[in-house]
């Protein structure tokens, strides 16, 4: 039975291949697909088949959540322009939430660091690192973007990487002494991750402004800084 | 019927609340002017980046002014095209998610469409606007577009002409950067036009034959040999820009006895001159009943006073506020089309390169 009172609906454009969820905290209901770069066309009607599956109306929905990227500068543009239609039409509540904290959050099981990345276009990537720190999760404040295959670069422990590879690339960072590379599927953009994230944030109340929120914009070759955040451990 | 109109098809963000297609209840437009300036044009990341933090507090705003919510509108009108892609995208994804969630129509409208039909407004508090009256030409003259439309019902286009390089308004935009005027150029020369005498250093015009269409790359290149004489060498204030995403603009240096006002107001001249001679032979070749001007560059004052002068038929052209991007004639235009059954799925997407549906015209039967 889903919980309508706690619905929260998750949208991710970040990159090419496009996802959205239903969750109440307890019941999930995931959609993926490959997008290309065609959001536009897709997302609403893609929308409008989730919740018809699940004999929901747009109505029912309580909050609204997206990533923020890094990622596709357009692609980020479409989730964050649906996201804010629907906060605003709907006048229910926004969350935004980091992509690289996304892809670590389901990681955060182990206990070691995680080096989270999405591509950046010609071969780069950009990417955060996240340690655990007096019993807390810690994003590192700044994204770097690096060729793809310097990844493992400057590793000092043992650490997890999370994100989309080729897999003549991954398998040659997989050999690498202080790599952890968990199977494609718990490294994929999963929109359901999204959704327990903004979830909590949700119901600890804190909200974003739908005046203010914008999407995450790295330039590749340069360092963005962001905040650095506490990610909750996924149990 | 009241819709609610939505732009973001380049550098402004607009909302708006049109009755009938003929009353502005309400038009908000959050210009970018002041983000773009010191780049010296539009730089498209940027503009599509405002559009995404500005677009809600302009629809709410346009809700308020125009005194209805969202209960009171019957549908929600979006620019589609043409424009820059992902500007576009930020209005189309909100338009269809509003339309969705209050399940309104939605209508796609083409953006040049919409400044033809400004000239069917009545803004708040301002006498009553009568309808044109077809068979009428129609210039749109902007930043984007140089065309000459021939109008014999609602709809119902037809190309007449259409520039073959730059558009008007990118004319005024470059000529402005060469003679380091700032940005936008269209006003920029028009006033610096004002101090200065066409004429004293000619510059060329592209009359292109006996065709409709316009060419000013030759105008601006030419405008760039004659300055070159007074060009100062000049030694850049700013370190490498290489790394920034965005370059900043740096003007020109010139030595100071530069005729700047008199190669400005040439310059205009050069563009309003052709302008005006084409539309008004188009107007007599199709015996058109009236001549419309729309766009941006439809608020210069030459080119109003030049065309009313040449020709006998009434010209008529929206106040500035409608000339340029404003999503009142996007709202506007809509009621025309929905008048006519058109309207947009949720699969709606952005046609940046959108051309203006128009039927193949046999030439002039005068
Ligand atoms: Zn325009």
């Amino acid at each position: 039975m889903v919980d309508v009172d706690r619905l929260l609906l998750a949208i991710d454009t970040s990159t090419e291949q496009a996802g959205l969820a239903l969750f109440d905290g307890a019941w999930l209901s995931e959609l993926n697909w490959n997008a290309g770069r065609n959001q536009t066309a897709s997302v609403l009607s893609q929308l409008d088949h989730l919740l018809r599956i699940n004999r929901l109306d747009v109505r029912q929905l309580k909050a609204v959540a997206v990533t923020l990227g890094p990622g596709s500068f357009n692609g980020l543009r479409v989730g964050m322009s649906v996201a804010k239609g629907l906060s605003y039409g709907l006048g229910i509540p926004l969350v935004g939430i980091m992509t690289l904290d996304v892809l670590a959050y389901p990681h955060t099981v182990r206990r070691h660091p995680i080096r989270a990345f999405v591509p950046a276009g010609r071969g780069r990537v950009v990417y955060a690192d996240y340690y655990h720190r007096g019993g807390q999760w810690v994003r590192e404040s700044v994204l770097k973007t690096v060729r793809a295959d310097q990844l493992s670069e400057g590793l000092t422990e043992t650490t997890v990487l999370a994100g989309a590879l080729h897999a003549e690339l991954a398998e040659r960072l997989a050999s690498h002494p202080r790599v952890i590379l968990p199977p494609p599927s718990w490294r994929a953009l999963r929109p359901g991750w999204l959704a327990d994230l903004a979830f909590q944030r949700w119901q600890s109340g804190a909200v974003d402004r739908l005046e203010t929120l914008e999407p995450v914009y790295v330039h590749a070759g340069t360092a963005e800084v962001a905040a650095s955040v506490e990610l909750p451990e996924s149990r | 019927m009241i819709i609610l109109g939505i732009e973001t098809s380049c550098d402004e963000t607009s909302a708006a609340v049109v009755r009938d297609g003929r009353w502005v209840l309400s038009n908000v437009i959050r210009s970018q002017v002041d983000l773009h300036k010191r780049y010296g044009g539009i730089v498209p990341e940027l503009a599509s980046r405002r559009h995404v933090t500005t677009i809600i507090p302009t629809i709410d705003l346009a809700f308020e002014e125009a005194g209805v919510g969202p209960s009171d509108i019957d549908a929600v009108a979006v620019t589609e095209g043409p424009g820059l892609a992902g500007s576009l995208l930020v209005g189309i994804n909100v338009a269809k998610t509003l339309a969705y969630v209050w399940e309104k129509p939605l209508i796609p409208v083409n953006h040049l469409e919409g400044h033809i039909y400004a000239n069917w407004l009545t803004l708040p508090g301002q006498p009553e606007v009568e309808p044109p009256v077809f068979p009428l030409v129609c210039l749109i003259v902007s930043g984007g577009h140089t065309e000459l439309i021939l109008m014999r019902g609602h709809g119902d286009y037809a190309l007449l002409g259409r520039t073959l390089d730059d558009a008007a308004g990118e004319a005024f935009d470059k000529g402005a950067r060469v003679l380091g005027l700032g940005f936008p150029g269209g006003p920029a020369i028009q006033r610096a036009s004002e101090q200065g005498r066409a004429g004293r250093y000619p510059l060329p015009r592209a009359w292109l034959g006996d065709s409709y269409d316009f060419s000013f790359s030759g105008l601006k290149t030419a405008l760039l040999r004659t300055v070159e004489q007074y060009r100062r060498p000049v030694q850049s204030s700013r370190r490498s820009s290489s790394r920034q995403p965005f370059p900043e603009y740096e003007p020109p240096v010139y030595s100071a006895n530069m005729p700047v006002a008199d190669l400005a107001a040439e310059y205009q001249e050069a563009i309003v001159e052709v302008l005006v001679e084409k539309t008004a032979r188009a107007a007599r070749d199709f015996r058109a009943s009236m001549v419309l001007l729309a766009g941006g560059v439809a608020a210069n004052a030459l080119l109003r006073r030049r065309l009313t002068e040449a020709v006998s038929v009434p010209v008529r052209y929206p106040p500035p506020i409608l000339c340029t991007d404003n999503a009142a004639m996007i709202a506007g235009a809509a009621y025309f089309l929905y008048q006519r059954g058109v309207t947009a799925g949720l699969d709606l997407d952005v046609q940046a390169q959108l051309p203006l549906v128009t039927r193949t015209l046999i030439r002039a039967q005068a």
